[in-house]
């Protein structure tokens, strides 16, 4: 009982960090129509950088947060500038699109690994305090933490797209470009927002999530295949959804994992993911604007 | 592009208007949904073989929408399609263009990165299951594919080029190309001079009468504008919000008063 | 009048910079491709081997990815597959290189084919996700899962002596197995797209939509154009087993994934030859960067990059393109800028969908 308890909290815990990244994932998405490989990559910037700062200059721990959000912020807008505009203006059909994002993410890869991308670095923890206890149940901080966070920001985004401008600004270069250029929306503008967002929820995800993996140049794959899965399996577009599809999908793995055995877990985050777009493509929330079954 | 008459066709149209009058094509009280916007709502067309029908509306009265249905590319909520009395509706556009449906698109989609003779060859592929003539088919389908260039006169030295340095209009005589080569029963054009010079739209449509004639075709047109189409058409069918707001002659449909009332506020030049 | 001059001029540059060039290009890489043997050392012969087999490898994965545009991120299993199935057959089966290599060939076409069906109902970017996911599972399950008496885990697999046509594999008959069959696989592919078949694969990569609507049957012929990829990269498999000899999980891992999809798309996934230049590119480029190879990741990062941004049609796509260009030019017919080539970054007028 103890342990299924455990296994819930953690599976929560995870599916809060898949639906954080499905969140930033899904915010590109809305906003450009492009699909970002590179997103996982800044989950990973957010894990290894401060604590590659840490480690090497031994700065406090906020600074190297900051640190690590700026640099994912700067990725991001770099991968904006040199790829993403250039085809956008050209037309560029989506294979192309997804090869560059695919390129770009081997690009950090390579450069934040330098010549070991097969290492993994210390962890920060974040948390000092001791684990919580429930009766006989011990958990760690930092879920609690990662939960409370995503439902924050998952409410914040909501706040942002409903109830501000630069929302509404989103939500409409995401529907109808050509509509939203002609009102005056500066199409480039907003979806620098959208990246620098986007980058900012994927590093502090990627930060929050690093004690509890191990963290590595070549951690954000797979945490790109579930924030993409959570995103998907809530229903494109809808603030809450990464989060609905990112608890579901945690759960999962973290039984998965428990009773069976984590080597195959990205296969069942794949097959999830099938098993979602045939029976109901739109997500358990429904989805609202583009959704992935257009080309 | 000089408007001349097509080419003598190279089979004889087929075997002339059903004796018994049976319809070529129905639409049986078509209703399409997305989600709760209501594209289409109880449409019904009939119409007979060897006729021009056209399907006129404003933007955004579900005309594509009711030629995507026909076509195979979009399933209906409710509703029926019938080709020759035989029920469609669960047909996959292939199957469909194999039973004779060939269509255009408003933006010309032929293939761009083929070259013109192997667009108008993909044609072709609807005789994939006749067995029986399919060699003697095929070893013509090449000359076969340039005779079509012939009747919308596209000039032959062009057929090697690909199609996506041809200029708009080429590329609609392509894809005209391409649908003709399928031998249809029933052509589908989804405003077919949308984007042409206002000036070459009359002769084009003209034209569409008589290669529709002279291969003995039945066509289902989509048109905004009334006054393009007029001229050559048997019968107009008029759209408004998803529903047939009424239908009759062109005479008939141009001087009713509610069709006029529909196009007001979007220019009358389309009245 | 002015008809006739047209016609000279064009066939002068149709002569210089057409077909018959470009096969007699072709012919003449052949030639020294098949002499390599004769003036290289075990080493550089062993990389040229290694850029032969990877052109086998991209030429097949440019059906699915460059002519039918499938979003096909994973062809490694069918590389895996042929390798290890080559080695089986040939283990256990005594059935030689040849028979060995069309063995795999033919299954993984047919495996390819049914899997395609399935896996294609997934739409572009969720179909690149999965299929790169599954050429993962797959290296994983062969690090881990696949029984070590095949050859699975480290030890890996030794392929035991074999001889091709009384030639042992170890020495040049190897290479030039990998080469014949190189040849053969381009021929046969430059048979297939003049036929309704190749046709049909070209013309739903184009449009599926037009496709579908002017006949063809875009789930055979999608799932017939994966197949077709997962038959040459088996092909591939075996060629890689027989030129190395040993083979390894490792040999099947996501950087292999990776540099395969470099090579077609730097080579240009537009002509045939594309795959070939990439291979052979890649192979070379890689073997100099041997010191620096543990920032290949980077490396191969960013030329991949710069390919995308700056060489969409990738090097033999360039070429064709200004050849295409000079030859517009030089017989004085108007050209609509942005011509001829199968370029997937060209403004697209198809792109946008029908309205109202």
């Amino acid at each position: 009982m103890t342990e299924l308890i455990t296994n819930l909290i953690v599976g929560a815990g995870l599916g809060c960090i898949y639906g954080l990244i499905g969140l930033s994932f899904m915010g590109i998405y809305n906003a450009t129509g492009v699909l970002n490989f590179a997103q996982g990559d800044f989950v990973m910037i957010g894990a290894v950088i401060p604590s590659l700062f840490i480690t090497s200059f031994r700065l406090p721990t906020a600074l190297a947060v900051v640190i690590g959000l700026a640099t994912a912020v700067v990725s991001a807008l770099l991968l904006q500038f040199t790829l993403i505009e250039p085809l956008l203006r050209r037309n560029t059909r989506i294979i192309p699109m997804a090869i560059g994002t695919f390129a770009f993410s081997l690009v950090i890869e390579g450069a934040v690994g330098g010549s070991s991308t097969y290492g993994t670095v210390p962890a920060i923890n974040y948390v000092s305090a001791l684990p919580f206890k429930l009766g006989s149940v011990i958990i760690g901080r930092e879920y609690a933490i990662i939960i409370l966070t995503t439902v924050v920001l998952s409410a914040g985004y909501w706040v942002l797209l409903h109830k501000t401008y630069l929302g509404l600004a989103l939500r409409a270069i995401g529907s109808n470009p050509l509509g939203a250029m002609s009102i005056g929306i500066r199409e480039e503008r907003v979806r620098s927002l959208a990246f620098v967002i986007s980058a900012l929820i994927a590093a502090l995800s990627g930060f929050l999530v690093a004690p509890l993996v191990t963290a590595g140049v070549t951690m954000g794959f797979p945490l790109l295949l579930n924030g993409f899965v959570a995103a998907v399996v809530g229903g494109m577009g809808r603030a809450f959804a990464p989060l609905v599809g990112g608890i579901f999908l945690g759960e999962l793995v973290s039984l998965i994992g428990a009773y069976g055995t984590s080597a195959y877990s990205d296969l069942a985050s794949l097959g999830v993911l099938l098993l979602v777009i045939m029976v109901r493509p739109d997500g358990l929330l429904g989805t609202v604007g583009r959704g992935i079954t257009d080309s | 592009m000089s408007m001349t008459s097509p080419a003598e066709p190279t089979q004889p149209a087929p075997a002339a208007a059903e004796p018994d009058g049976a319809p070529l094509l129905e639409v049986v009280e078509i209703t399409k949904a997305f989600g709760g916007l209501i594209a289409l709502s109880d449409v019904s067309i009939t119409v007979p073989p060897l006729a021009v029908y056209s399907v006129i509306g404003p933007n955004g009265s579900g005309k594509t929408t009711l030629l995507n249905i026909v076509n195979g590319v979009l399933r209906p909520t409710a509703g029926g399609i019938k080709l020759r009395g035989r029920p469609i509706e669960r047909m996959k556009p292939h199957e469909r263009a194999k039973l004779g449906i060939a269509r255009t698109f408003q933006h010309p989609r032929a293939f761009g990165g083929m070259t013109v003779l192997d667009n108008v060859r993909v044609g072709d592929h609807v005789s994939g299951d006749r067995r029986v003539r399919l060699t003697a088919r095929h070893a013509h389908e090449e000359e076969e594919a340039r005779r079509m260039l012939d009747i919308v006169q596209l000039p032959r030295r062009k057929e090697l080029l690909r199609v996506h340095s041809l200029s708009l209009r080429e590329q609609r005589a392509v894809e005209l190309a391409r649908a003709l080569m399928m031998r249809p029963q029933l052509l589908l054009m989804d405003e077919p001079v949308s984007g042409m010079d206002p000036a070459e739209r009359p002769a084009w449509i003209r034209y569409i009468r008589e290669v529709q004639t002279s291969l003995g075709l039945t066509v289902v047109l989509v048109e905004h504008s009334m006054k393009v189409v007029a001229e050559i058409s048997d019968w107009v069918v008029v759209l408004s919000s998803g529903h047939v707001l009424t239908q009759g002659t062109a005479d008939e449909v141009l001087n009713d008063p509610r069709v006029r009332s529909v196009y007001i506020g979007r220019g009358t030049k389309n009245a | 009048m002015a008809d006739r001059r047209i016609k000279a001029q064009r066939n002068l540059a149709g002569v210089l910079l057409g077909r018959p060039p470009r096969i007699a290009l072709g012919g003449a890489a052949l030639l020294a491709a098949g002499t390599l043997p004769l003036w290289l050392n075990t080493i550089n012969l062993y990389t040229a081997g290694q850029a032969v087999v990877f052109a086998v490898l991209g030429v097949g994965l440019m059906v699915s990815l460059g002519v039918c545009r499938q979003a096909n991120f994973g062809i490694t299993p069918y590389f895996a597959f042929g390798a290890y199935g080559a080695a089986d057959i040939c283990v256990r089966w005594h059935l030689g290189a040849v028979g060995a290599l069309l063995a795999v060939t033919v299954v993984s076409g047919i495996g390819g084919y049914l899997i395609g069906r399935i896996v294609l109902r997934l739409r572009q970017f969720t179909l690149a996700l999965a299929t790169f996911v599954l050429a993962t599972a797959v290296w994983e399950y062969l690090e881990v899962g696949f029984p070590q008496s095949l050859g699975g885990g480290d030890n890996g697999l030794v392929l035991p002596t074999l001889s091709v046509f009384g030639y042992s594999i170890f020495g040049n008959a190897g290479y030039y197995l990998a080469l014949a069959s190189l040849v053969v696989t381009i021929a046969v592919l430059a048979i297939v797209m003049r036929t309704r078949i190749g046709r049909a694969l070209h013309a739903l990569g184009q449009d599926a939509t037009a496709a579908q609507t002017s006949g063809i049957d875009v789930t055979h012929y999608g799932a017939l154009g994966y197949a077709i990829s997962a038959a040459i990269a088996a092909t591939a498999g075996a060629l890689f087993l027989y030129t190395v000899g040993a083979i390894t999980p490792d040999g099947f891992d996501v950087g292999v994934n990776v540099t395969v999809l470099l090579m077609v798309v730097l080579g240009g996934l537009s002509t045939l030859a594309g795959p070939v230049i990439g291979a052979a590119f890649i192979v070379v480029l890689n073997q100099k960067l041997e010191s620096a190879l543990s920032y290949s990741v980077l490396i191969d990062g960013l030329v991949l990059l710069a390919v995308v941004r700056f060489l969409p049609d990738g090097l033999a796509g360039q070429f064709v393109r200004w050849a295409d260009h000079l030859r517009g030019v030089l017989s004085g017919e108007p050209r609509e800028p942005g011509s001829d080539s199968l370029d997937p970054a060209a403004p697209d007028p198809l792109a946008t969908g029908s309205g109202g």
